[in-house]
């Protein structure tokens, strides 16, 4: 039985809004292991930020209900209240988010900001709480980190503040990092910085990562693990290599074959799932991808279970119909 | 820039706004049908005689730049300009009338001020529940009423009609006592002018900062500060709070330079408080052009500065502004 | 047969007190007719400003534009407005770049109306085709925008640009902002309305993977520039500027085994604003910078056949330290 950090069943998150009462997430279980970056991926309205921010219950409002467990350190988190909650966020487990330019507050200082995270969660004197803000900036790779400490937030980039965010998550060495799309806004070279940061204080910090995006390259840039979301449900989970090379929801191969590759010959029209993700205010209750899927059948009117077919690696997947998938019925233009 | 351009920029504009106010004003006062001094000054039935005389005797004559310039030299430099009303100098007047006014201002101010941000905060905080409501009707209510009505039934129903009930028997009728003279009396004279100049404010200022309030606390930094596990109280003040009162800073600075400058002139009257206010009611109903000029120069001068002042402060508050 | 050239196009915002931000400095490229044109480049490079100037959204401060031999500076009013016909664009935000509050049928018959092209009946039928050519059906035209998905809006957008059957559509982030699935349906609808139509496209993104799929040529700009041009395979293959080898190198491919190693991740932040004087304005972030570098701002030129140009010094493909300086004067400098 290997170590979990972090250990996810049945989360189930739902909203009233005006439109209907919208069941965002429906039954989503994972575990993270100590030091492993899962990657979380899907497109909207499949739940992944709403399941980010309902690890710490972050999105906790008279509106919305939170149900299932997420354990970490011996407890469930969702049981806490918002008292003991601010204790576990940012010490233990902490979040970074997708938009760097609003993410910080513009009246305080970058060092103050992290130092303030730091006395949150540690007694210390302010002298030493500014001193682990500097070296936490310095960490995150910004030249100059004793002056540039004393610096505002509009005075640095898009990229240099996703630092800094690093930075103050980083601060009280959490167990757990939630990295909500963190290089979604960034130019594309400034992303493969962050990427690279990331997976090297990973390596230094032994911190576990939940990499939520879109972006299948980045999950393949980054992540040790992916777990596939659509419409509210976990459809497939394997290792980073064994997704790549063997995708087996008919989803998973529908996003890997539509996107244009730098790494193939181009082709001229691109293999595209037809239709649109659906809304969630009447989820289907079976499979939710039937209304897109080339193999849809009378049996995906079930609910799909997440399941492990076996031959190979740790591989679950959520379709009744994946060994034809996978043999190649359907998104032909998968594998490299 | 450097703070010296920007000052000097600002004491630039301050030159160029006051002598456009006092080009305007003399120009207006010398339109308006009513205002021929010459007349007033005769007294009843006066002949054409005694006319041509009072205007020969004060320069009424003269062409009418003369007559600005004249004004203007005795008002700035030699400071004896004296009020057609009733000759008396002007300079003394408002003088001895700034610490009444002031008094009221800004007492009136740390008023709005607390009570406008108090429930504007609270009004945030409790969005959308009775607190909320009650205290929007309490900001409408605020911002609806005439100051000038509100004072006059005031002064009726606390200092005649329930004046012998005791919550209200301690407030006079009206006057002012100096502060240095008699501080209780001081207080007790100038509690319910503070009200009246305040209520107006505190509608709107409770309205603004439960606007900000909650804008703000939508805001991707404010999810960051919970995110890091900071508890609900700093995420409020340092954070949430912190910005949304910007607007604040500049918006009483503001504010603060037109009531010195001329909201007062509304209640003063109402009070019988022999300030600056008072001294402008009275020189409009009397149209007497000196006193009217001095005091528009002066209220000019106050939103002017309170304008660089606001400018300035936000800074300091901001650490995205630069001085332009 | 080129349908658009940009000659030493300038767009120059005043900051006041003599300075400018150079949002276009100097570009001058060639669009052919039928084919797509391909501009990629991160935050800042220009690539929107540029589109802006053609479409006449923005006054170019200097420079020409050349549309069918015609320089638009020249043209009289109404010959302009008629230009107005034949290029047309197509932006980003499909939620925000149409107007909620009118119907489908007027937001595309909207070009018709304006060049009054047709009424009543034959307006109709004009839009009924062009709704069933972008692939939704004529039944929605009497809809109002917040029933469609964002991919459905992007087609209506589609259709209202092509309504006027203009000759060059200019494409400007076309599927930014849309979901990876629905991306790919809307590329393949480009494929084949470029063929249907005869268009020649004019495709700007920031995603090398989508514009290498689209596009027979590719420019690559920075702050402001073009500093390279090539043939979409040519210059993926063969990459001779080092910011083009260090955009290639950071997009993440999908590919779990194609991680990049460190060296080729560059450093430094994409630059915004007022650019400091002085030499080649990638020299900060190249790896192969020198004194000459520093001092002289390269110009764009052909390096070898095939129209390949760059604009380097020290061309990738030539060793280091040898002078690109001889070689600069012998051909002159070149449009792409």
């Amino acid at each position: 039985m290997t170590e979990t950090v972090l250990s996810v069943r049945d989360l189930h998150v739902s909203f009233r809004t005006d439109a209907g009462v919208v069941q965002a997430v429906r039954g989503v279980s994972f575990d993270l292991a100590p030091g492993e970056i899962l990657g979380i991926v899907g497109e909207s309205g499949s739940g992944k930020s709403t399941v980010a921010m309902a690890l710490t219950a972050l999105n906790r409002t008279p509106n919305a209900t939170l149900a299932g467990t997420v354990e970490h350190g011996g407890r469930d988190l969702l049981t806490l209240d918002e008292a003991m909650l601010q204790k576990v966020r940012g010490a233990q487990v902490a979040m970074i988010f997708q938009d760097p330019m609003t993410a910080l507050t513009p009246v305080h200082t970058v060092g103050k900001l992290i130092a303030e995270v730091v006395r949150a969660h540690e007694s210390c004197t302010k002298a030493q709480a500014w001193g682990r803000a500097v070296s936490m900036l310095q960490d995150v790779g910004i030249n100059d980190a004793e002056s540039r400490a004393k610096d505002y937030p509009h005075e640095f980039s898009g990229g240099m503040r996703q630092r800094v965010m690093i930075a103050m998550a980083l601060a009280c060495q959490p167990s757990v990092l939630v990295a909500d799309e963190p290089t979604t806004a960034l130019d594309v070279t400034i992303q493969a910085q962050i990427l690279r940061l990331i997976r090297r204080l990973r390596a230094e910090h032994r911190t576990a990562v939940v990499l939520i995006t879109h972006d299948l390259g980045v999950v393949a840039q980054a992540a040790d693990r992916v777990g596939v979301m659509y419409a509210g449900r976990w459809v497939e989970e394997a290792t980073v290599d064994e997704l790549f090379a063997h995708p087996r929801h008919p989803y998973t191969r529908g996003l890997l074959a539509s996107v244009p590759r730098l790494d193939r010959p181009r082709a001229k029209l691109l293999e595209a799932i037809p239709g649109s993700p659906p809304s969630m205010t009447e989820p289907d209750a079976g499979c939710a991808f039937r209304p897109r899927c080339p193999l849809a059948a009378e049996v995906c009117a079930q609910k799909p279970e997440l399941i492990d077919r076996g031959g190979g690696p740790a591989h679950r997947d959520a379709c009744f119909r994946s060994a034809e998938a996978e043999a190649g019925a359907v998104f032909t233009e998968v594998s490299g | 820039m450097s703070t010296r351009r920007w000052l000097l920029r600002r004491i630039f504009g301050l030159i160029l706004v006051l002598f456009l106010l006092s080009i305007i004003v003399f120009i207006v006062f010398n339109v308006i049908p009513g205002g021929d001094p010459a007349v007033r000054m005769a007294g009843r039935h006066p002949t054409p005689e005694t006319i041509r005389q009072i205007r020969h005797d004060w320069g009424f004559d003269k062409p009418i730049w003369t007559q600005y310039a004249d004004m203007m030299n005795r008002l700035l430099i030699k400071g004896d300009l004296i009020s057609y009303q009733d000759q008396t100098k002007i300079l003394p007047t408002i003088w001895r009338g700034i610490p009444k006014t002031m008094s009221l201002a800004i007492g009136a101010a740390v008023i709005w001020l607390f009570f406008g941000v108090l429930f504007g905060v609270l009004s945030a905080l409790k969005r959308g529940r009775w607190a909320d409501s009650a205290l929007t009707v309490v900001a409408m209510a605020g911002i609806s009423t005439p100051i000038f009505w509100l004072g006059i039934v005031l002064l009726y129903l606390l200092t005649y009609k329930w004046h012998s009930f005791f919550l209200f028997s301690w407030i006079p009728s009206g006057g002012y006592v100096n502060l240095t003279s008699d501080p209780v009396g001081w207080f007790t004279h100038l509690f319910l002018p503070w009200i009246c100049l305040s209520i107006v404010s505190i509608g709107f200022y409770s309205r603004v900062v439960r606007s900000s309030m909650i804008s703000t606390q939508s805001e991707d930094y404010v999810r960051t500060a919970r995110a890091m596990g900071l508890s609900s109280r700093r995420v409020l003040t340092r954070h949430t709070l912190r910005t949304s009162l910007i607007p604040i800073v500049a918006l009483f600075a503001l504010d603060f330079g037109a009531v010195v400058g001329g909201t007062v002139i509304l209640v003063e009257p109402v009070f019988g408080i022999n300030g600056i206010g008072n001294y402008a009611q009275q020189s409009v109903a009397h149209l007497d052009l000196p006193p009217l000029m001095a005091l528009t120069l002066y209220g000019g001068f106050f939103i002017v500065i309170a304008g660089a002042v606001a400018d300035f402060c936000l800074t300091f508050v901001d650490p995205r502004i630069r001085l332009d | 047969m080129s349908l658009l050239e940009l000659h030493d196009l300038e767009m120059a915002f005043p900051l006041g007190r003599g300075r400018a931000r150079r949002a276009v400095d100097g570009v001058s490229l060639t669009v052919d007719e039928h084919q797509t044109l391909g501009l990629v480049g991160e935050s800042g490079c220009g690539k929107s400003t540029l589109a802006r100037c053609i479409v006449g959204l923005n006054k170019p401060t200097g420079g020409q534009i050349l549309f069918d031999g015609r320089d638009l500076a020249s043209l009289s009013r109404k010959e302009l407005h008629d230009v107005r016909r034949d290029v047309t664009m197509v932006f980003q935000d499909p939620f925000a770049s149409l107007n909620p509050r009118r119907r489908i049928r007027d937001i595309v018959a909207a070009p018709l109306d304006v060049h009054g092209i047709a009424k009543g009946a034959e307006r109709e039928r004009l839009v009924n085709e062009m709704l069933e050519r972008v692939g939704l059906e004529a039944r929605y035209a009497t809809r109002f925008l917040h029933e469609f998905s964002g991919g459905q809006r992007q087609r209506i957008g589609l259709a209202r640009a092509l309504i006027t059957q203009p000759r060059l559509l200019i494409c400007d982030e076309p599927v930014s902002g849309l979901d990876v699935s629905v991306q790919a349906q809307i590329l393949n609808l480009l494929t084949r309305l470029q063929d249907e139509l005869d268009l020649t496209l004019l495709f700007i993104a920031h995603d090398l993977g989508v514009v290498r799929h689209v596009s027979q040529r590719i420019a690559v700009m920075y702050l402001g520039r073009v500093v390279e041009g090539a043939d979409a395979d040519e210059l993926f293959a063969h990459p001779r500027h080092p910011y083009t080898e260090a955009l290639v190198a950071a997009v993440p491919v999908p590919d779990p085994r194609a991680r990049p190693t460190d060296e080729e991740i560059i450093a430094g932040d994409v630059p915004g604003g007022v650019l400091a004087p002085g030499g080649c304005r990638f020299h900060p972030r190249c790896p192969r910078a020198d004194d000459l570098c520093r001092r002289d701002d390269p110009a764009l030129r052909e390096l070898g056949a095939g129209g390949h140009r760059a604009a380097c010094h020290h061309p990738l493909g030539d060793a280091v330290g040898v002078s690109g300086g001889a070689d600069a004067d012998a051909s002159p400098p070149a449009a792409v």
